[in-house]
């Protein structure tokens, strides 16, 4: 038998509930992959081998009786170090919160826990969640598994990394302002980023009220829309808008600064992602965007102030526990002006409904890169708090940051791979609570390519 | 130079902090970039309405936007 860890999270699903094979064979091969991956790719934060093998077993007794708790039944996941399990060590990727130990569970967990899913451990982040290439000074970054000298992409650095390399079948991220997008993207997975506010936030990190999602991560839109109908609770809401077909949808490419200066490799992968959309009867057309070049600086006057008030106490009494790009771009957040910060959210209201009521009436999604160039190498990327910071965090970002500040869904899939083997993504963007419709095209996409069934290399795991 | 001898008087004024020219450099930066950010974008949204100000915009009616409720004001 081939590794059981390759298959995707829908049939893992459906052979645990077949009999064919037991969640503890799932959980044992993910276990193996992460023993032999951890040190070249630092996905993980904590592993509970112990753990998820006895929960494993739980279900394996479970299913033999007949009993199935919910779709994710004996399925193994992992998720960002930022979501509170009671009792359980959360780190949120700091030196600050080393050792904290929350009182409460993310309702996000619960709700995949009660589905039946078995959980391997904690996954690597950026610092806090900030930081968009996965870099983290404070316990080293988190490799790409296409490439380890390249980025994995963050926030949710583990997320992407763990998925990509089958060490997990899905996993959470956040997102504020790209952190599922960007490591799905850079590892070459599926990432969703849902309405802001669609998810629940209880017991996950807060560095954004206004911006923070929380978001599955996939080796598929159809694994994704299983994730979404547990998150939500919403039936098989998601899974259902995968039935009708996608022809007859129309995605619109934006006129105007998403696609502005993209490489050449990238801008050829998204030219066939097109056709492969035209295929399967999809109208894409060319469609005037409102200017949205200020978008990713209007998210830094919502997103820095708010994180700035929740770090505050540490930052006074622990700065040097921070790693230095972290410590500066709070301490940005806190010289921008309440008035200020209001205004951006102001503005949010009528830039949101400008979308909503133009180019997302006129169409059904809009198609834009995930990132303008190719996934960059942790050596491009690696600039602490100096004078290329900001430059930089906003080279990788900004496809991303603009539907943050929007609060619109956004699906990130694989679209093609750079001369270097690293994946190129397209973001997929939609209407508000149009998530299934998102995950319908990305399907549709995925179904005709073969990206999604490519698995990089992991030293010393089976061969799929 | 101002705007880090400003930065710099702020952080101490408002949260008692010092920080070091680095770091001061980085938010005095941000300073003076802020008001050039909003400006054009605000322009542009006041100068759509009748009376030429955001003051029917409440910031929270963007989650009403997202959940397709009605505004609260």
């Amino acid at each position: 038998m081939s590794d059981p860890a390759l298959m995707t999270l829908t049939e893992a699903a459906a052979a645990v509930r077949a009999g064919e094979v037991t969640s503890e064979a799932l959980a044992e091969a993910c276990l193996a992959r992460i023993a032999a991956a951890q040190d070249t790719l630092n996905a993980f934060i904590a592993v509970d081998a112990e753990g998820a093998l006895a929960a494993a077993r739980a279900c394996d007794r479970e299913a033999r009786e007949g009993r199935f708790r919910g779709p994710l039944h004996g399925v193994p996941l992992a998720h960002k170090d930022m979501f509170y399990r009671k009792g359980q060590r959360c780190t949120c990727g700091s030196k600050i919160r080393a050792d904290f130990v929350p009182g409460e569970t993310a309702e996000v967990l619960d709700r995949l826990d009660a589905a039946g899913a078995v959980t391997l451990g904690t996954l690597h982040m950026s610092e806090f969640a900030m930081g968009p290439t996965g870099h983290n000074a404070q316990i080293g970054r988190c490799r790409n598994p296409w490439s380890p000298d390249h980025v994995t992409g963050g926030s949710s650095s583990g997320s992407g990394a763990a998925v990509a390399a089958r060490l997990a079948f899905g996993a959470l991220g956040s997102d504020t302002g790209g952190s599922v997008r960007l490591p799905a993207a850079f590892c070459g997975v599926v990432g969703l980023k849902p309405t802001q506010g669609l998810l629940s936030q209880h017991g996950m990190m807060g560095l954004s009220e206004s911006m923070d999602c929380a978001g599955p991560l996939a080796r598929s839109s159809a694994d994704v829309a299983v994730l979404m109908d547990v998150l939500t609770g919403q039936g098989t809401h998601h899974a259902d808008a995968l039935s009708p077909p996608v022809s007859g949808l129309t995605v619109g490419l934006p006129t105007s600064y998403y696609f502005d200066g993209v490489e050449p490799e990238v801008q050829a992968a998204l030219d066939a992602a097109r056709r492969v959309l035209e295929s399967a009867g999809v109208r894409v057309v060319d469609v005037d965007v409102p200017d949205h070049s200020a978008f990713a600086e209007l998210a830094n006057l919502v997103f820095t102030p708010e994180a700035a008030a929740l770090h505050l106490p540490w930052l006074l009494e622990r700065p040097e526990d921070y790693g230095p790009q972290v410590r500066a771009r709070l301490m940005q957040g806190l010289t921008i002006p309440a008035v200020q910060h209001l205004q951006a959210k102001q503005l949010r209201v009528l830039h949101a409904r400008a979308m909503i009521e133009g180019p997302l009436a006129a169409c059904d999604a809009l198609l834009t890169p995930a990132l303008r160039r190719r996934v960059p190498t942790a050596a491009e990327t690696d600039v602490a708090a100096g004078t290329a910071m900001a430059a930089t965090i906003a080279a990788v970002s900004d496809m991303t940051r603009p539907l943050s500040y929007l609060g619109l869904p956004g699906l990130v899939t694989p679209v093609g791979r750079d001369e270097a083997g690293l994946p190129i993504a397209m973001q997929l963007i939609g209407r508000p609570r149009e998530e299934g419709l998102l995950l319908a095209l990305g399907r549709a996409h995925e179904r005709a390519t073969g990206w999604l069934a490519e698995t990089p290399p992991v030293p010393g795991a089976m061969a799929g | 130079m101002a705007d880090e001898e400003f930065a710099r008087t702020y952080l101490a004024r408002s949260f008692g902090m010092t920080v070091d020219d680095a770091t001061l450099t980085l938010v005095a930066g941000l300073i003076g970039k802020t008001p050039r950010v909003l400006e054009a974008p605000l322009a542009e949204a006041r100068a759509a309405t009748a009376e030429g100000t955001l003051f029917d915009v409440a910031p929270n009616q963007h989650a009403a936007l997202m959940h397709g409720k009605e505004p609260v004001r």
